[in-house]
Order: structure tokens, then C-alpha cells, then sequence
């Protein structure tokens, strides 16, 4: 007797568990409603909740209640990927996108190369006489956000006329510049050439 | 979307419609951004530029004259983006094609630089030099 109290006492905690992180969620979930101006706007569109829309909420919350309550550690393992999934979606659509591609990468370069590779020949001498011209403060600018104490390298990049650089987008001519690139990503990007 | 204004160009003497936009790859690079004045100007600013002829026969693309919105009412001009070159910018930094519109309109479109004329002139540009040119007669059943 004593032993199948005990049995019970153990259901009831880990049922009441289950209930409490239930009701949690529940608590969450209603966070993520329409608010009440929209809500009051669809009413007024015709497009209001009905009593039968009512008691379908009722069912299906009352079903995910006894769900949770009785395989709430499943459901926490399952909550748990989900967030992570979704968090990591939010940082890649977070992540800036570059025209320059690891496929575009030519080959590394320090700065002091890529300076001399950009000294400009302006006909007829209407240009600083600076590498990258009116381009320099901007050059300085990049060079400063590079940040050479990590593993960073700068590489020299060429993007031939009709690539992809975008989802709809092709090159009109030639894209080229200097990339910062740590670990075979692209991090960072300055163009020196494009359309 | 709306018909875009054009850039202008001054070619041999002419002054040409340009359906180019050479001046983005300095704004994306240096991160300056115009403000839209209207519809009909998304990208802020117009530019005219020169092709200025050296060496008898060699050429290149320069920004002679601009306005730009730094807000709706503030208009900068070439000075105040490129101080101490009030006679012209090489643009080093563009490659590509530009496009010249001339002749009749054949078919309006209205929405960026769609609208096509009797006749397109493209030069191609290697930073900022002029290096191919061809010309291309349109019809209205080509491009239907």
C-alpha cells in the first residue's frame, strides 16, 4: 500500500510538473497574438473569430495541455532545438551579404601590395596622387576595421562580367577589390572596381 | 516603380541622356547615401559627366557636375563630395557599360531605365577609361 502511494505520489509530481510548463508556454504563446486593434479590425472586416473558431482553440490547446503535461521532456528537448534552429536563422539573415564570393578570392595580399597595386593613372591629372585616388579615405577606413590582430587576411578578388550577386542580379562588367577573409569566410569587403 | 530621371553625359560636344549610374560604386564603397527627392529619383543625386578626349584618340569618364540630397532641402554639389576637384573626378573606380539613348522614343516603360529609343550607344569602361564602343538600332518588335 505504502509502496503504490508512493507510485501515485511520483505521478502526480511529474504530471503537475508537465501542467506548470504547460501553462508557461500557454502564457507564452499568448504573447504572440494579434493584438487588440487587430483583432477589433478584423471584427470589423467580417473576418472575426467565430464560435466555432472559439471552440476549436479550446480543443486544440486543451489536447497540447495533456500532450505537454504527460511528455513535457520530449517537449523541452524539442522546445530547446526549436530556439536554437530559430536563432540561428535570425543570425544568418542578420549576416551582411557581400558581392564577393570564396569562389572570387585570386590570391592573398598584404596592404602594402595592395597599395601598390593601385596607384591610379589619371590621364589627365585630376586625381589624388594616393593609391586607390579619391578612393583612399575609404581604403584607410577598411584597412582600419580589418583588425590584423585576429586571423584575419586581406585577399585581392575579381567577380568576371555576368556573375551572380544576388538573388536577381548579374554583374554588368567587372567587380574587383580586397576582401577580409578569416577562416575561408568572407567578413568583410571593399570595392575598388564595379558597375 | 516610376520612370528613373537619367544621368547626363557630354559627349563630342552633345549633351546625351545617360541610362548609367557610374557614381554607385563610389557611394556602396565610401558608404555615402542620398536622400530620395521624389519617384522619380531613387538613388538622390544626378550627375553629368564628360568623356574628356587625351592623346588624341584615348578618352575617359569624368564627373563634371552634380547635385546631390543630403536631406530633401540640402543640395551638395561636386565640391562638397569631392572638395579640391571642382573641375572634374576621374572615375577610376567604374568598369562596365554605360548606355546612351538617342533618336526617337519607341516605347515608353515606366520604371527605371526600361524606355527604349531609336538608338543605344553603349561604351564600355575599364576604370574609368573608355575602351570599346558599339552602337545598336531598336525596333519595337525586338523587344516584344
Amino acid at each position: 500500500m505504502r509502496m503504490s502511494n508512493s507510485w501515485l505520489m511520483w505521478l502526480y509530481g511529474y504530471l503537475s510538473t508537465g501542467l506548470f510548463i504547460a501553462l508557461v508556454f500557454y502564457g507564452i504563446s499568448l504573447k504572440d497574438r494579434p493584438s487588440q486593434f487587430v483583432r477589433d479590425m478584423r471584427s470589423a472586416l467580417g473576418l472575426g473569430k467565430t464560435l466555432k473558431d472559439y471552440l476549436q482553440d479550446v480543443l486544440v490547446y486543451s489536447i497540447a495541455i495533456v500532450a505537454i503535461s504527460v511528455g513535457w521532456p520530449g517537449f523541452l528537448v524539442w522546445a530547446a532545438r526549436k530556439r536554437k534552429e530559430d536563432r540561428m536563422r535570425e543570425l544568418e539573415e542578420d549576416e551582411p551579404e557581400y558581392l564577393c564570393k570564396p569562389e572570387y578570392l585570386v590570391r592573398r595580399v598584404t596592404p602594402v601590395e595592395a597599395e601598390h597595386e593601385n596607384i591610379i593613372r589619371d590621364p589627365l591629372g585630376l586625381t589624388p596622387n594616393l593609391p586607390f585616388g579619391h578612393l583612399n579615405s575609404a581604403w584607410g577606413k577598411f584597412l582600419a576595421e580589418l583588425g590584423f590582430e585576429d586571423e584575419n587576411e586581406l585577399w585581392y578578388f575579381e567577380i568576371p562580367k555576368g556573375s551572380d550577386i544576388g538573388s536577381y542580379l548579374k554583374s554588368e562588367g567587372p567587380i574587383s577589390g580586397y576582401a577580409k577573409v578569416a577562416r575561408g569566410k568572407v567578413l568583410g569587403e571593399f570595392v575598388v572596381e564595379g558597375d | 516603380m516610376t520612370a528613373q530621371v537619367s544621368e547626363t553625359l557630354i559627349y563630342n560636344g552633345k549633351q546625351l541622356m545617360m541610362f548609367s549610374n557610374p557614381l554607385n560604386p563610389y557611394l556602396r564603397a565610401t558608404g555615402i547615401e542620398f536622400v530620395s527627392p521624389s519617384t522619380a529619383n531613387w538613388r538622390g543625386y544626378e550627375g553629368t559627366w564628360e568623356i574628356k578626349r587625351y592623346e588624341e584618340t584615348s578618352e575617359g569618364l569624368y564627373l563634371v557636375r552634380l547635385e546631390a540630397h543630403r536631406s530633401y532641402e540640402e543640395i551638395i554639389g561636386l565640391a562638397e563630395l569631392f572638395p579640391g576637384y571642382p573641375d572634374g573626378v576621374f572615375a577610376h573606380w567604374f568598369s562596365g557599360e554605360i548606355r546612351l539613348p538617342q533618336g526617337k522614343l519607341l516605347e515608353y516603360v515606366h520604371g527605371g531605365y526600361a524606355s527604349q529609343y531609336e538608338y543605344d550607344l553603349f561604351l564600355e569602361i575599364k576604370k574609368g577609361l573608355v575602351v570599346s564602343k558599339r552602337a545598336v538600332h531598336n525596333t519595337v518588335n525586338a523587344h516584344e
